[in-house]
C-alpha cells in the first residue's frame, strides 16, 4: 500500500473561511463613496475622500 | 430578520436604488462561499482578501453604473466574477498554483532529481575509467569471467560453459578477480565513490 505523504486538506481549512472585517469594512465604504453621474451620454465616477 | 427574508434579486434591486445596507446584508450571506472559494484556488489568506475585495469593487461598480441585468443569480454572477480575478491574479504572476513549502512537510523529500548534474557526472566518468583500469590488471582468466559476470549478466553456469571450465573454477576466478581489484585500488589509494 503506498503512502501518501500529502497532507489531505480538511473541509473545514478551505470551506468555513472568511474575509477579515477590515476588508468587509472597507468595502462597503468604498461602495458608500462612490458615485457615479450621467451627463449626456458620458458616465463620471466619483470618489468621496 | 430582513436579510433572512429577502431574497439576493430584492437586495441587488434596493441596493441599486441606493440602499447602501443591502449590500452588507449580500456580503454577509456571500462572504464565506466566495471567500473559500477564492482561497481555495489561491491557498494564501493575503490574495484572497485582495481578490475578494476587487471582486466587491467590481460588483458595486457594474451595480452602480447600471450595467447588471438580473439573468442569472447574483451568487454565480460574482463566483464568475471571482474566477475570472483569480485567472488574472495567475496570468499577471504567470504562474500556477504552487506549493509553498512552508509546512512541516517538505515536497523534496518525496520529489528528488535522480539525474545528476555536471559535477557528479564528471565523477562518474572518472569511477568508470578508473574501473575499467583495474579491470585491464587482471589476469586474462579472470578478466573474462568478471566481465562476463558483470557487464553480460551470465550466470556461473552459464560461463563455465563457455569458458569450458566447471562451476567452481569459474566461482574461484570471480573471487581472485575481486580480491585482486580491492587490491590494486588499495595500492593506488582509488576511490570509486560516486
Amino acid at each position: 500500500m503506498a503512502k501518501i505523504y500529502s497532507k489531505p486538506s480538511s473541509v473545514n481549512e478551505t470551506n468555513n473561511l472568511n474575509p477579515k472585517e477590515e476588508t468587509v469594512g472597507f468595502i462597503l465604504a468604498y461602495s458608500r463613496a462612490i458615485k457615479f453621474c450621467n451627463y449626456k451620454k458620458t458616465q463620471f465616477e466619483t470618489i468621496l475622500n | 430578520m430582513k436579510s433572512v427574508l429577502t431574497d439576493d434579486a430584492t437586495l441587488v434591486s434596493n441596493y441599486i436604488q441606493g440602499d447602501e445596507d443591502s449590500l452588507s446584508i449580500l456580503i454577509k450571506k456571500h462572504k464565506q462561499r466566495i471567500y473559500s472559494f477564492i482561497y481555495s484556488k489561491v491557498y494564501d489568506r493575503d490574495i484572497s482578501e485582495d481578490v475578494f475585495q476587487d471582486t466587491f469593487i467590481k460588483v458595486i461598480k457594474t451595480l452602480k453604473k447600471g450595467r447588471y441585468n438580473e439573468e442569472g443569480k447574483f451568487l454565480p454572477w460574482v463566483m464568475r466574477i471571482a474566477h475570472n480575478l483569480v485567472i488574472d491574479h495567475f496570468r499577471r504572476n504567470n504562474r500556477m498554483p504552487k506549493f509553498d513549502n512552508s509546512g512541516e512537510f517538505s515536497i523534496f523529500s518525496v520529489l528528488s532529481d535522480n539525474s545528476l548534474n555536471a559535477e557528479k557526472q564528471m565523477v562518474r566518468d572518472q569511477v568508470n575509467v578508473d574501473i575499467k583500469r583495474v579491470i585491464e590488471e587482471l589476469p586474462e582468466d579472470q578478466k573474462e569471467v568478471l566481465k562476463m559476470r558483470v557487464y553480460q549478466e551470465m550466470s556461473f553456469k552459464e560461463i563455465s560453459e563457455r569458458t569450458g571450465v566447471s562451476i567452481n573454477t569459474a566461482l574461484g576466478r570471480m573471487r581472485y578477480a575481486l580480491i585482486n581489484m580491492r587490491k590494486t585500488i588499495e595500492k593506488n589509494n582509488m576511490i570509486l565513490t560516486n
